[in-house]
């Protein structure tokens, strides 16, 4: 073989390689920013840091991409619809169903942080980099439920997570807790926080809101920092969590009365005891189980996985999620998510809280890696307590 | 412990303190440094709220970033919000950063400060503990056991008997420096004044004052020291600024403390992890707009100190 045709082929083959790496990379999903899942646990959609959108098939085990240009924040799946919610960096917005048939379109004058449809599709929620909350109608008109203030995501490193109940009555909004006060009773009351802003726009800690009044209906307390929080499809609980590691429930018909999860390791807090006591204490373990090593109570996430029964609970730097039953203080259970690859739990990715969904009907968890593409994909087991890592996509 | 001294402040904000993580605990015996200077028991109680901000980008601190905070950075040229994020991200780290990261990754500045010893005094420039204590000498066996390594077993009884007598010197001349500058020192803190600085006790120098009691508990440490020749026996603990306190509530790690725990769930500490925002020791020297709208007017001055304090009102 002469020399020119050795040198020919050389270059046909690099060529070749570089022309797969740059298709690779084309092809590849960036690491997750936003995940959601259908309520049959049969999809699920992402939109990734180098913005592309993909809808995952969980069954066939396939994925396709809907999009480059999708804003980061914006995979939303519509509850019990085969429909998913997306924004483009233009700003439109698109709710389409799995099969590509386009249900409704709209231009947003904005880009959203977060957001949310009714089953009908007529009415959307949706949050801005302000932590605002605004409410667009099918006739196009918008309404603001939360008054947008400044640049807050900035400032807190994380999105205002709107979460909506199944008979779409409640919206929990989270953002950060209220510093404790230094004197009773401590926390201001919703009409304080209106007095101070304008269409509740320092309303920063968890809030639930009447959906139809469009208006809070209770401020729930007690959060600190960067806090998560969520409401169970039947609209009964609001759970919370916190880069404090403070947790919190609620019953939505008693929302003044509030409740302590307890720490994985260190018990229930006991509230209203006097000062001076010996640290433990204040701590009630009487129904703590043993608890596994790499747990924490700072806490990224949480998200309902078996109807309103029971939920999970995903702690910063830390592959183990603690599972919870609604009504009750005490962890049930312990699950191992698997150490490689490296869960979005990894890093204190508070901004990335979005990129861990569930969907509590079908009991499937879906989730981003820490600094790589893909999702890790989990079935709940409701008889047996068990969480499977059924699919990973690197 | 609360009493007279209780509450004097109401916000203290801690942004990536280069102290030990377990360093706002009540209990001394957590402190692992060979001088106690790690723990300072009595600090919450000054205060009502103590903020902490720390990050893991803090290569002074730590072991430097880790591998995830580089997207931001390059993420520069792409469109809203993750352009955003990028360009804010990008912001928030300036010009000293070079420099941060050299540092880092020796995870310089702070290990140095606080625990290499002898070399922790004045920040890891001024005397040693020999040099501090060069008219004591020898305090060891160590010059002996150097020079002739054959006799290493072997102990003089000459030699013996000048480290006995050193140390007494030792002891007694730093006891009588405590006493000597109690009551100075008292007086000055009553009449507002800097209190005068210690010589022999010069580590302790962050102390207002030295009661005897702590002068006998820093000369048992000295010795202890001494007998290790100078090398601390527990490892540091890792830095609040970079770790925060999540190693405090594991219980199985040996730093567990329920008195943080106990902090947070009563509202008087608070963390806040910058971990995928602030990239270097110095990113927050120089407040971009939005770091200074969105953190230090609101989340401070708003949300805190205005809200909860009579801040800046007489």
């Amino acid at each position: 073989m002469s020399k020119f045709k050795v040198w020919t082929l050389l270059l046909l083959a690099l060529t070749l390689l570089a022309g797969y790496g740059l298709w690779q990379g084309y092809n590849s999903p960036g690491p997750a920013m936003s995940v959601s899942v259908s309520s049959n646990g049969v999809y699920a959609i992402t939109a990734d840091r180098d913005q592309k959108l993909i809808l995952w098939d969980l069954k066939e085990h396939s994925r396709e991409i809907i999009s480059r240009r999708a804003n980061i924040y914006s995979a939303y799946f519509i509850k019990k619809q085969p429909t998913f919610l997306w924004q483009d960096l233009d700003n439109t917005v698109t709710a389409q169903s799995v099969n590509g048939e386009v249900q409704t379109v709209f231009e947003l004058n904005k880009p959203t942080y977060g957001h949310l449809m009714t089953r009908d599709l007529s009415t959307y929620y949706y949050s801005d980099i302000g932590w605002g909350i605004f409410r667009r109608s099918e006739d196009g008109s918008t309404k603001t439920l939360k008054a947008t203030d400044g640049r807050a995501f900035l400032g807190y490193h994380k999105l205002f997570n709107l979460s909506m109940d199944e008979s779409e009555q409640w919206l929990v909004s989270a953002g950060s807790g209220e510093p404790k006060g230094f004197e009773p009773p401590y926390y201001r009351s919703l009409q304080e926080v209106l007095d101070q802003g304008a269409d509740y726009r320092h309303l920063y800690s968890v809030a639930l809101w009447n959906i139809e009044a469009g208006k809070p209906t209770a401020k729930l307390d007690g959060n600190s920092s960067k806090t998560h929080a969520t409401i169970s499809p039947d609209g009964q609980w609001v759970v919370s969590s916190d880069e404090a590691g403070i947790g919190l429930y609620w019953n939505t018909n008693a929302p003044s009365v509030r409740h302590r999860l307890a720490r994985v390791y260190g018990g229930v807090f006991q509230d209203n005891l006097p000062d001076g006591l010996p640290d433990n204490d204040y701590y009630d373990t009487s129904k703590l189980i043993d608890a596994p090593p790499g747990l924490n109570d700072f806490t990224i996430a949480v998200a309902f996985i078996h109807n309103s029964e029971y939920y999970l609970r995903f702690g910063n730097n830390s592959h183990i999620a603690a599972l919870f039953k609604t009504g009750s203080p005490w962890p049930v259970k312990y699950f191992d998510l698997g150490e490689s690859p490296k869960l979005v739990t990894y890093g204190s990715q508070y901004s990335r809280n979005t990129a861990i969904a569930t969907s509590p009907e079908a009991g499937i968890l879906a989730m981003g890696h820490q600094s790589s593409g893909g999702i890790s994909v989990y079935r709940f087991d409701p008889d047996k307590l068990t969480l499977k890592r059924v699919w990973v996509v690197e | 412990m609360k009493g007279t001294w209780s509450n004097l402040v109401d916000h203290l904000f801690l942004w990536q303190p280069a102290v030990a993580d377990n360093a706002l605990t009540n209990d001394s015996s957590r402190d692992v440094h060979p001088l106690r200077l790690s723990v300072f028991p009595s600090a919450h109680s000054a205060v009502r709220k103590i903020v902490v901000l720390h990050s893991r980008g803090d290569g002074i601190l730590g072991a430097g970033k880790d591998k995830e905070s580089a997207w931001w950075q390059k993420a520069l040229l792409r469109s809203s919000p993750a352009a955003l994020i990028a360009t804010t991200a990008s912001n928030l780290a300036n010009s000293e950063d070079a420099m941060d990261d050299v540092l880092g990754y020796f995870r310089g500045a702070y290990d140095k400060k606080w625990w290499t010893f002898p070399s922790f005094l004045d920040n890891g420039f001024g005397p040693a503990i020999e040099e501090l204590y060069k008219d004591y000498l020898p305090l060891t066996f160590k010059a002996q056991m150097t020079a002739y390594p054959q006799l290493s077993e072997h102990v003089p009884e000459a030699l013996k008997r000048t480290v006995k007598a050193n140390w007494n010197r030792l002891e007694q001349d730093i006891l009588a420096e405590a006493n000597a500058l109690w009551q100075p020192c008292k007086d000055c803190l009553r009449n507002g004044e800097r209190p005068p600085d210690y010589t022999l006790l010069a580590p302790l120098n962050h102390r207002a004052s030295v009661s005897s009691q702590v002068a006998k508990d820093y000369v048992l440490r000295l010795k202890k020291l001494a007998v290790n020749h100078w090398f601390p026996e527990q490892s540091p603990r890792p830095a609040l600024g970079y770790v925060g306190f999540e190693e405090l509530l594991d219980k199985n790690s040996t730093g567990f403390d329920a008195f943080v725990g106990r902090n947070f769930d009563q509202g008087t500490f608070a963390p806040i992890d910058q971990t995928k925002w602030l990239f270097s020791h110095s990113g927050m020297k120089i407040p971009t707009p939005e770091l200074f709208q969105e953190v230090y007017q609101r989340e401070i001055m708003q949300n805190r100190l205005l809200e909860n304090s009579k801040f800046g009102r007489y």
